[in-house]
């Protein structure tokens, strides 16, 4: 595992300039512990976040080391097709995020998402789906930690507990001090960085292959015409993204229920100063990823040609091999800063994220159902720190054990493909229609996970090795269909219950604030 | 997590002759289809969201928008963003 700085050619200038690169990021996170005072300064930044700062931490929370490595390899591997992901993958999710959810969200004046549902349906849907991404989010971060061990472990050749330790230490920092002002503003930064290097690296790349006309002449010569083309059969046993999963699973569900329904991207819109640069925010953030590919799928592309032949053994160290390739010392040190920066952005956004849930959807109804009434702000501020502590130190426990999976990217993909699809399923009705009702969207959910439990591991329904695109899709139509049955079948919610809460009732927001603060659930 | 905890063998045992008549056929209807459909689909979803957005009033697209001009319009700024890529998805469609 530990090829080490040699193998990928790191000077030690290149080191000191990673090391300074997450020493000035915890300096920079942790000055914004200043500005909080309370649970809202700590999980919604003072709902003070301009859009731009919005749409920045989005992408760069979304777009991991991995995707650098495993996105370039796959293209390496399979072509352009794997471009989708942040191509139909996101644009059209985004839009519909912003302009049918995020006003939502934002005017409901809410932490998390399952805040919203247990509003729009009943506190056993909130419960529910609180524990579903709430255990998902912390064994997330244990697996961010073990990647960026083992990332470490092979650039700097240092052992893996070394690496760990430093992501926790550096994360735990700006994140415990500044909650999510810090995890926002400090992935503006890396953000930037992370721009800086991959523009570099394919600056490079085409200069080196010669432009794009003889790029795309010399790929078709190697590999076929196959390899430039984005949509692939839907019956080719050799692709993994035939053109129909693409289509309807990811552009239409998986992507939608990311944007519209994660936690970790819908908080920076949660915390936005207006709902306009809520709106905004996801639009900027669609906007910037347009750009993602060209960093990480293009020198993949352009490592076909200019990586000489058997100088690789696998597609995921075609952008690693690029990088030692073409890049001098220095460049070389600022690009894996990049690489370092997307996986502690990813690290702090399920860090905060997962606190956020587990204080305000679990123990704030656990503390309700006690005390008859939900923490303060000052409370909440404490048990947000509080688990920030715990989920570092579970997280950390959770890479032994993490170490052993064999494909991490199968993992998180078939883990989102069990309840992506329902969840986003509910959300929908939810918005969109006032007959949907609190039956409804929970047998809708249970009934709708196990389904899509039941696709992911019944072998060869699809006609796709990697069944998760499929899944998503059939277990959001299934979701639909039960909702939508069960709530007709049952009484609907009062009217005062989904007042600004449903599509199509435009109400300026003081008015929705003061339904929702008289409502009593 | 690749492969399931339980005996995966179980479960297709158990489902696959109940699901595979539903989705086999899909399955061999999708197959019979390829370009250009899988590109019509594809635009469709981009272009069909740039329609969608300007079917919305203005007002609830940007409210507490900072300034009245087109500059603060977000579905200004939605096309701007999405048009690249209906020129991307119609250029990588021309080698299938």
């Amino acid at each position: 595992m530990a090829a080490g700085p040699q193998l990928w050619g790191l000077s030690i200038f290149d080191v000191i300039i990673i090391l300074a690169y997450v020493v000035g990021v915890v300096a920079i996170g942790t000055y914004y512990g200043k500005y909080v005072k309370s649970a809202k300064d700590f999980f919604l930044a003072g709902r003070a976040l301009p859009f731009w700062a919005i749409g920045m931490s989005i992408v760069v929370s979304d777009i991991g080391a991995s995707d650098f490595v495993f996105v370039g390899g796959a293209t390496y591997t399979y072509g352009v097709s794997a471009a989708n992901f942040d191509w139909i993958g996101s644009m059209p999710a985004m839009v519909i995020a912003a302009f049918i959810f995020m006003p939502y969200y934002w005017r409901a004046g809410v932490y998390t998402i399952p805040e919203f549902l247990g509003r729009r349906y009943n506190m056993a849907v909130q419960i529910i789906h609180a524990a579903i991404w709430g255990v998902f989010m912390v064994t997330m971060l244990g697996v961010i930690f073990q990647a960026t061990g083992n990332f470490m472990s092979s650039i700097l050749g240092w052992p893996i507990w070394v690496g760990v330790a430093i992501t926790i230490v550096a994360v735990f920092i700006y994140t415990f001090s500044g909650g999510l002002a810090a995890v926002v503003m400090t992935d503006v930064i890396q953000l930037v960085v992370m721009f800086v290097g991959g523009l570099s690296l394919l600056a490079l790349a085409m200069w080196e292959v010669g432009g794009w006309g003889a790029l795309q002449e010399r790929v078709i010569a190697i590999k076929g015409e196959g390899h430039l083309t984005m949509l692939q059969p839907n019956n080719d046993p050799n692709t993994p993204y035939p053109w129909a999963g693409i289509v309807f699973g990811l552009g239409l569900v998986m992507s939608t229920a990311y944007f519209s329904g994660h936690q970790g991207v819908v908080q920076r819109v949660f915390g936005a100063r207006s709902e306009w640069d809520a709106k905004g925010g996801m639009l900027f953030g669609g906007f910037l990823k347009s750009f993602i590919p060209l960093m990480v799928a293009l020198p993949g592309l352009a490592a076909i040609v200019i990586l000489p032949e058997g100088a690789i053994t696998k597609g995921d160290d075609a952008v690693p091999s690029m990088i030692r390739h073409l890049m001098p010392a220095g460049v070389r040190g600022l690009t894996f800063s990049a690489l370092v920066a997307s996986f502690l952005s990813s690290a702090d956004t399920y860090l905060n994220s997962a606190s956020t849930i587990w204080t305000t959807d679990l123990y704030g109804r656990v503390h309700e159902f006690f005390t008859g009434r939900l923490p303060g702000e000052k409370h909440g501020l404490v048990m947000g720190r509080l688990f920030t502590i715990i989920f570092v130190v579970i997280g950390a426990s959770l890479v032994p054990v993490l170490d052993r999976v064999e494909s991490m990217y199968n993992f998180i993909q078939t883990s989102l493909s069990m309840f992506q699809g329902p969840v986003f399923a509910i959300l929908l009705l939810g918005i969109m229609w006032r007959r949907a009702n609190r039956w409804g969207g929970l047998v809708g959910m249970l009934s709708g996970v196990a389904f899509s439990t039941v696709l992911n591991f019944t072998e060869g329904l699809f006609p796709s090795a990697d069944a998760f695109l499929f899944v998503a899709w059939w277990s959001f139509v299934f979701t639909i269909v039960v909702t939508v049955v069960v709530s007709l079948l049952t009484k609907p919610e009062p009217e005062e219950k989904i007042r600004g809460l449903v599509f199509g009732q435009v109400m300026q927001d003081g008015q929705i604030q003061r339904v929702l603060a008289e409502r009593v659930e | 997590m690749d492969a399931p905890q339980t005996d995966p063998n179980l479960m297709t045992r158990i489902f696959k002759p109940i699901l595979e008549p539903f989705f086999s056929p899909i399955n061999d209807f999708l197959g019979r289809y390829y370009m250009p459909w899988a590109t019509i689909c594809a635009l469709g979803l981009f272009i069909g969201a740039m329609i969608w957005v300007f079917t919305l009033r203005k007002e609830y697209v940007n409210v507490d928008a900072p300034g009245k001009g087109f500059f603060y319009d977000l579905r200004f700024w939605t096309i701007i963003s999405m048009l690249p890529h209906v020129l991307v998805y119609l250029y990588f469609s021309k080698w299938s």
